[in-house]
């Protein structure tokens, strides 16, 4: 009985609490769903090491998440140009590798002044609207300078992997867009969101990653419907479009927000 | 504003302030205290003691064997019992803003 209600709960725990958790369950009259429910949901929460405010992990996964991306999307410029590497092209390469290094190593000083560099490196033009830009790297570093090291749970270390997979449906080709429908790379984002998102009854720092890094869709495509908007053409395939561009930063981050706020009180 | 103290959590302090209790005894004094609102789960309840226990407000004080069934008390810390009374102060502060005007408040003076 012991391994089937507390199956969900890491086995040092099982060992020193399931007795007391079963004797207060047979207390209790037995295992009802509720007490099911309640204890696959603790169990799993305390296997994630979801406690603690969530924001300082969340911003420090996104901020690496977003360098990776943008190594990979200087790959993809190589391979579709078929040109050798330019003297801007290494530096942005080299200063996202700084970055991931000093992030990883929670230096959070140095890995604002590598974006910083970047930004400096493309001429101080900030590319606002595109993903694998630095600004939004440095949004996600600031709040994290002179507070101390972020402990990062093993699931957003996993995230930074998936970060691989859109961006390597990219570099394949595969992802032109058709009539404003979500392409391949986007459909890799929308299944991560949906798992993510699933994930958040037990641990919402996933969704909040997620949201934070798409962030940029909403600056991106806020504008872009705007004009569309003043020009007549807001067909219904852009409303899909941009509809769809902004749920996801604006869910991940509302629902991490909220979750966050009711679960980092006493 | 600051951060209130969630009503679960409310209640389980309270539920510990005038003796150690084990975990059962946790939950039916809580929903006891809260006139039923307050229903915990045994999931729900460990999640919270092991919260509460890191944050030093409630401390394991002792463990005992009762008809074949492992039980471990808890008692408030003097942490505890100190977030416990500023969060009941903040209530009846707030209680106190609509009470007190209510009182003052002559029925000639209500809508209906």
């Amino acid at each position: 009985m012991t391994d089937s209600l507390l199956r969900w709960y890491p086995e040092p725990y099982r060992s020193e609490r399931g007795p007391e958790i079963l004797g207060v369950l047979m207390d209790a009259g037995g295992p009802t769903p509720r007490e099911r429910w309640a204890l696959m949901l603790g169990g799993l929460r305390m296997r994630a090491g979801a406690h603690g405010n969530p924001w300082r992990p969340a911003l420090r996964t996104a901020a690496l998440m977003l360098l990776v991306l943008k190594i990979l999307n200087e790959v993809d410029t190589l391979v579709a140009f078929r040109t050798g590497p330019d003297a801007a092209m290494i530096a942005r390469i080299v200063l996202s590798l700084i970055g991931i290094v000093a992030l990883t190593h929670n230096g959070f000083l140095a890995a604002a002044a590598a974006a910083v560099a970047m930004i400096a490196v493309d001429g101080g033009d900030l590319h606002l609207t595109r993903l694998y830009s630095p600004w939004l790297v440095l949004l996600l570093v600031v709040p994290l300078i002179g507070r101390g090291p972020v402990s990062v749970p093993r699931s957003l270390h996993y995230l930074v992997g998936w970060a691989l997979l859109p961006a390597g449906i990219t570099i394949a080709g595969s992802a032109l867009t058709d009539n404003g429908w979500p392409n391949a790379a986007e459909r890799t984002w929308w299944v991560l969101f949906a798992v993510a998102a699933l994930w958040a009854v037990v641990d919402e720092r996933l969704v909040l990653t997620v949201g934070l890094v798409l962030l940029y869709e909403v600056v991106f495509r806020i504008p872009f419907a705007v004009e569309l908007a003043r020009q007549g053409e807001f067909a219904r395939g852009w409303v899909l479009w941009i509809g769809l561009g902004l749920v996801v930063p604006v869910l991940g981050v509302t629902t991490g927000g909220v979750l966050t706020r009711r679960r980092v009180r006493t | 504003m600051t951060s209130r103290m969630r009503e679960p959590t409310y209640f389980i302090l309270a539920a510990l302030q005038d003796e150690p209790l084990h975990g059962y005894a946790i939950m039916t004094r809580a929903a006891e205290l809260s006139q039923g609102r307050v229903k915990l789960a045994t999931g729900t309840l460990y999640s919270a003691l092991d919260r509460l226990t890191g944050e030093g407000l409630v401390a394991s004080v002792r463990e005992e064997v009762v008809n074949g069934r492992a039980r471990r008390y808890y008692a408030l810390t003097p942490g505890g019992r100190a977030a416990l009374q500023v969060e009941a102060d903040a209530m009846a502060a707030a209680a106190r803003v609509v009470t007190d005007r209510a009182t003052r408040t002559r029925p000639a003076e209500g809508i209906a």
